[in-house]
């Protein structure tokens, strides 16, 4: 375990690997809050937030207590309870501090709750072959890693995809195309552009 | 009430509008065109024919049926119909040039199709597209049909120069299989159709850039990035000035810095961005050429920054010009660059 492998990790899991464009996870808010830039931005701190806290606390809980007690069928509900107690503590966080901001995540906000992304990325650092072949105290950190280069990589691209959306709001796009159809085919398009990165890592 | 925002290309000068640059950018491509049939004949004029015919054709049916639904009377000429300003002939003949040339014509045909459509004509159509349509072709064949788009390699190298150098990226024997003097003509190398020859690439640079019809920040800074990579790679690795200028000639990274990264509707509007620009897409390149799975990174890494230009241009920290704070973070970005580039190099041995 050095700096270099970590680096790897978060550039893997930022970039070539990237959630949204690779995996197809998490997007329901990719679709629904990169209407604005600021929503976009304020959505993808709380997904990153919860998501870093959310992968190592799942990781820790499974390797304390599941594995020890053989109970390792129980970890999709196990990781629902701990995002949701999560998601709970950012939306009390951000409804005291930043109302303008919790205005505009809406019914979004909950929804962390279920997004898939989160739920994603816990599972995949137990799955993956990673923790099988070094301690646990490895896999921790490099569970972390990887929960904050996914969270980094989802907010690069809901920023990106919401300021191409605001500048194709004052486009000239066909009435049939307009709003979700426009952006699910920028979507599509962004998609082909990271297959180019493949191999990289 | 309905309001147009006229996109780039701007009017700077009373002289310098869309017609004109488009027709200039058509005129620097025909020393490319006159080599790649000089060379490969008639593979050559049919995957040219069929690109601009196909381009054209899906163009002119696209604005035949939305005037249709919007119920206007039929017309033979459509004032939408951007043949009249040389923009389809020139995205036609970009895309076609970045074909290998044992493509088939289907392949060519639907390529063109896509990225016409869903590169330029759904976005709104000329001034209004996040990507550039040729990209978008070029990169959807790439995915759809990769193994119909091969190379009429010839028998002593079997390979295209980047696909050498994607097997085996920091070794001498490039130079036995590869002369950079056949780099630099495109005579007696395999490769894409308008790729080939530095010269009749560099000759219609020089002609856009002295007639002021091109953004020349961005091929600059996009070449010298991938040059300066090179050069560092090759210092760690004792390889010879060979290795960066090998970089530079072979594939498609002079084509695609002068004629496809260029493209005013898709790069940054302010100076400084689109040096920022050039600097990203020489670093995506350089990564995807020497550790990446694909040979050649230049496509990708122009439709990868076309999705962040609007993220270049965003209010809050795009600038007309350089601040101290900016060089500050500039260069602490290429100093990083260098320091991923070497530890990249490192670990792939």
């Amino acid at each position: 375990m050095d700096f270099a492998s970590l680096g790897a990790a978060i550039i893997f899991a930022m970039l070539i690997n990237n959630v949204i464009l690779m995996q197809f996870l998490g997007i329901c808010p990719f679709l629904g809050v990169s209407k604005r830039t600021s929503s976009a931005i304020g959505m993808s701190g709380a997904v990153l937030f919860v998501m870093v806290i959310a992968s190592m606390a799942a990781y820790l809980i499974y390797y304390y207590i599941l594995v020890p007690y053989n109970i390792e069928y129980l970890q999709i509900i196990v990781f629902i309870l701990v995002i949701a107690s999560l998601v709970q503590l950012v939306e009390m966080v951000l409804k005291k501090f930043s109302k303008p901001l919790y205005k505009s995540l809406g019914i979004y906000l909950p929804l962390i709750t279920t997004n898939c992304a989160i739920l994603g990325v816990a599972q995949g650092n137990i799955i993956s072959d990673f923790p099988s072949t070094m301690s646990v105290g490895a896999g921790f950190v490099l569970a972390s890693v990887t929960a904050l280069g996914t969270g980094l990589g989802f907010g690069l691209i809901m920023f990106a995809f919401s300021s191409i959306r605001e500048k194709l709001e004052s486009s000239n796009v066909p009435e049939s195309w307009k709003g979700v159809p426009i952006s699910l085919v920028v979507a599509g398009l962004m998609s082909i552009a990271f297959i180019g990165l493949v191999g990289i890592v | 009430m309905k309001i147009i925002r006229k996109t780039s290309p701007y009017l700077r000068r009373p002289n310098a509008n869309a017609t004109r640059m488009m027709r200039d950018v058509t005129v620097a491509l025909l020393p490319v065109i006159g080599l790649a049939i000089y060379k490969y004949q008639m593979a050559a004029v049919m995957i040219i024919g069929v690109s601009i015919l196909g381009m054209m054709a899906t163009e002119y049916i696209f604005y035949q049926v939305q005037d249709m639904l919007n119920g206007d009377k039929f017309k033979l000429k459509n004032k939408n119909y951007s043949l009249y300003n040389f923009s389809t002939i020139t995205s036609a003949l970009i895309y076609s040039l970045t074909l290998p040339d044992g493509t088939p014509w289907f392949v060519v045909l639907v390529g063109a199709i896509a990225g016409m459509f869903f590169g330029k004509l759904i976005f709104g159509g000329l001034g209004q597209n996040i990507f550039n349509p040729a990209a978008v072709g070029r990169a959807f064949i790439v995915v759809a049909y990769g193994t119909f788009m091969t190379f009429s390699v010839d028998t002593v190298a079997g390979s295209t120069a980047l696909g050498v150098l994607n097997d085996n990226p920091f070794s001498a024997d490039l130079l036995s299989n590869f002369a950079l003097i056949d780099l630099f003509t495109g005579i007696g190398i395999p490769g894409s159709i308008g790729e080939i020859s530095a010269i009749a690439i560099l000759i219609g640079g020089l002609y856009l850039t002295f007639r002021t019809s091109f953004e020349v920040r961005i091929p600059l800074t996009y070449i010298l990035t991938v040059f300066g990579l090179a050069t560092v790679v090759a210092i760690y690795k004792d390889l010879g000035i060979w290795y960066p200028v090998f970089h530079v000639l072979s594939g498609g990274l002079l084509f695609g810095a002068v004629f496809m990264a260029t493209d005013p509707v898709t790069s940054p509007i302010t100076k400084p961005s689109r040096i920022y620009f050039g600097f990203a897409l020489g670093v995506l390149t350089f990564f995807i050429r020497v550790f990446g799975g694909l040979p050649e990174g230049v496509l990708f890494s122009i439709l990868i920054m076309n999705m962040f230009v609007p993220t270049f241009d965003y209010f809050k920290w795009s600038n007309s010009r350089f601040t101290k704070k900016s060089m500050f973070i500039f260069t602490i970005i290429i100093l990083l660059t260098i320091l991923l580039t070497l530890v990249g190099v490192y670990y792939v041995g």
